[in-house]
C-alpha cells in the first residue's frame, strides 16, 4: 500500500527525520518547562487555597480564585495567543520563553486543583492527630499532609502533564517549531506533498513520549504505595 | 522537598536570565513577518525560510547593512502586526495591495502581478471556459460547489465578497459553500473529497499541482463580462508592507526592487527568474 510506502520514505529519510527530531526538542522543552512552572504555580495557589481565614488571605485568596477562573475559564490557544501578540511583542524575544509561560500559566490553574483535592482528601483525622501531638499548623501540613496528599495527586498529575504535552502542538499556530509544525512543513508541496503520513508519524511520536511518561508515573506510584495494604 | 523547591528556583532564575539577555540585543536587525506556505515567494526548506521574498529582503539588508530575522506566523496577523510595529518592521508573504490594507501600513512598490486561479481535481465536472487560447472558470461555474481558500488572502477576500456576502456572484446559490483552511497545501489533501474547488494565487496554484502526486488541474478564475463584454481575470498586485512612517527602510526596498525590476535583453526581470528558480523551471 501506498500509505505504508510512504511511511518508509519518511522514516528513512535522513532530512524529514531530522526535522521532526528537532520538532520533538522544542516540544519537550516545552512541555518540561511548563510543567515545572505550573507544578511551582499550582502548589502555591492550592496552599493559599486550603488556608485558614484571616484578614490578611484574603487579597492573596481573591487573586488565586480569580487566576483560577480566568485561566480555566478561557482556552488555552486563546491564552498563548494573547501571551504571544500582546504581552511579550517584543522583538527578538525568544518564542519558547512566551510558550513555556503562556502553558506553566495555564498548568498551574488545573494543577493547584488537582493539588487542593488532595490535600483535602487528608482525612482530617491526621491534622487533628498532628495538632495533638503538639505539632504545629506548618509542620503538621509539610510533615503530615502533604506525603499523604502527594500519594493522592500523582494521578490527576500524571493526566496534566500528558494532557499539557499534547496541548503544546498548538504553538505552531504562533510560528513555531515543534513537533506538529515540522510534520506540516514535511507535509507542504515542497517536501512530500501529502500531509496524512507525516501527522501519523509525528502521532508516533507524542504516542512514544505519554506512554514513556505514563511508565515513570506507574513506577512513581508503586513506590508510593509500597506500604499501602491494598 | 526542599532540594526540588531549590532547583525550581534555580531553573526559574535560569529563566529569567535568558529573559533578559535575549531583549538586549535590539538594532542592528530587520524582522520580516512572513508566513511560509506561500511556495515559491516563501516557503520552508527543513527549518529554513526560503522563497522569492526571502531573496529581496536579503538584498535590503545588505543595502542597509542589517541582519533579516524572519518571523512565521498566520497570514492573517502580518498586517496588524506590521501595522502595530512591535515585533516586525515589515512584512513580506506575497501581499496584495488593498484598499483596507493600505489604510494600515505603507505598501512598497508592487513587483509581481498576480491572478486568481482554481486548482480542481483532473476529474472534476467543473465547466470551463476557452477564449483567445486561455481555457480559464468563470465563477458561475462554481455554483453549489465546496470552495477552500486560506484564511485573509486574497482569494478568500474574492469567495468572501462572491459566496458569503449579499450582491456576490454566488451568494444564495444552493449548496455552494465556502470553507477557511489554514492553507492551500492542507486543503489540496482533501480535495476531491469534501473540497471541490481551492481559489489561490497563480503561482502556488501551480506549484501545488505540479508537486502533488494526486491528478490536479488549475486554470485562471475568471468574472463573467457584463453586457457583451469579455470576461477578465481577477488580477492583483504584490508589494512588501512596511510600518506606517519608516521611510528609511520602504526607500531601501523600493531601491532594490527597482533594481530587481530592470527587464534584460530576453524582458526577463530579476524577480521573474527567482520565480522560476524557486518553481523549479529555469
Amino acid at each position: 500500500m501506498d500509505f505504508f510506502k510512504d511511511i518508509g520514505v519518511l522514516v528513512t529519510n535522513e532530512k524529514y527525520m531530522g526535522m521532526l527530531f528537532e520538532g520533538l526538542g522544542t516540544t519537550l522543552l516545552i512541555s518540561v518547562f511548563a510543567a515545572l512552572l505550573g507544578l511551582l504555580i499550582g502548589t502555591l495557589v492550592a496552599i493559599v487555597g486550603i488556608a485558614q481565614d484571616s484578614p490578611i488571605m484574603k487579597l492573596p485568596k481573591l487573586i488565586c480564585k480569580i487566576y483560577v477562573t480566568i485561566i480555566r475559564g478561557t482556552p488555552m490557544a486563546l491564552q498563548l495567543f494573547i501571551m504571544a501578540y500582546t504581552i511579550f511583542a517584543i522583538r527578538g524575544f525568544p518564542k519558547e520563553i512566551t510558550a513555556i509561560i503562556a502553558f506553566g500559566i495555564n498548568s498551574g490553574a488545573y494543577v493547584s486543583e488537582n493539588i487542593r483535592a488532595g490535600i483535602l482528601s487528608v482525612d482530617i483525622g491526621q491534622t487533628e492527630a498532628g495538632r495533638a501531638l503538639g505539632l504545629n499548623g506548618r509542620t503538621t501540613l509539610i510533615k503530615i499532609v502533604i506525603p499523604q496528599a502527594i500519594k493522592n495527586v500523582i494521578p490527576a498529575i500524571g493526566n496534566e502533564l500528558i494532557a499539557l504535552i499534547k496541548e503544546t502542538s498548538i504553538v505552531s499556530m504562533i510560528g513555531m517549531y515543534d513537533l506538529t509544525q515540522a510534520a506540516k512543513i514535511i507535509g507542504a508541496g515542497n517536501n512530500m506533498a501529502s500531509y496524512v503520513v507525516p501527522m501519523t508519524v509525528a502521532a508516533c511520536f507524542y504516542l512514544a513520549i505519554v506512554y514513556l511518561l505514563t511508565f515513570v508515573i506507574k513506577i512513581i506510584e508503586r513506590r508510593l504505595r509500597a506500604s499501602d495494604k491494598r | 522537598m526542599k532540594k526540588i523547591i531549590t532547583l525550581i528556583l534555580a531553573l526559574t532564575m535560569l529563566l529569567g536570565a535568558t529573559l533578559t539577555l535575549a531583549s538586549c540585543n535590539q538594532g542592528g536587525e530587520i524582522y520580516v513577518q512572513t508566513n511560509a506556505y506561500f511556495a515559491p515567494f516563501e516557503y520552508f526548506d527543513g527549518t529554513e525560510i526560503v522563497g522569492v521574498d526571502v531573496e529581496i529582503m536579503e538584498k535590503v539588508g545588505d543595502k542597509m547593512g542589517k541582519d533579516i530575522v524572519w518571523t512565521h506566523g498566520d497570514f492573517g496577523i502580518i498586517i496588524d502586526t506590521v501595522a502595530e510595529g512591535k515585533t516586525a518592521d515589515c512584512g513580506a508573504a506575497g501581499i496584495t495591495i488593498t484598499p483596507e490594507r493600505a489604510d494600515k501600513v505603507d505598501f512598497s512598490k508592487p513587483y509581481y502581478t498576480s491572478i486568481q486561479y482554481v486548482i480542481l481535481p483532473a476529474d472534476s465536472d467543473v465547466a470551463t471556459k476557452t477564449a483567445g487560447g486561455v481555457t480559464y472558470v468563470v465563477w458561475e461555474a462554481l455554483e453549489g460547489k465546496t470552495v477552500a481558500t486560506q484564511t485573509d488572502t486574497t482569494g478568500w477576500i474574492y469567495a468572501d465578497a462572491e459566496i458569503d456576502c449579499e450582491g456576490g456572484v454566488l451568494y444564495g446559490t444552493e449548496n455552494t459553500k465556502h470553507e477557511a483552511v489554514d492553507s492551500a497545501d492542507v486543503a489540496s489533501e482533501s480535495l476531491g473529497s469534501t473540497i471541490d474547488v481551492i481559489i489561490v494565487d497563480q503561482l502556488p496554484a501551480q506549484y501545488i499541482v505540479e508537486n502533488s502526486s494526486k491528478d490536479f488541474v488549475c486554470y485562471p478564475l475568471y468574472y463573467t463580462g457584463k453586457d457583451g463584454e469579455p470576461d477578465a481575470a481577477v488580477e492583483e498586485q504584490y508589494a512588501i508592507a512596511v510600518t506606517k512612517g519608516n521611510t528609511e527602510l520602504l526607500d531601501a526596498i523600493n531601491e532594490v526592487l527597482d533594481e530587481l525590476l530592470v527587464k534584460d535583453e530576453n524582458g526577463q526581470t530579476e524577480i521573474e527568474k527567482m520565480v522560476m528558480a524557486h518553481m523549479g523551471m529555469n
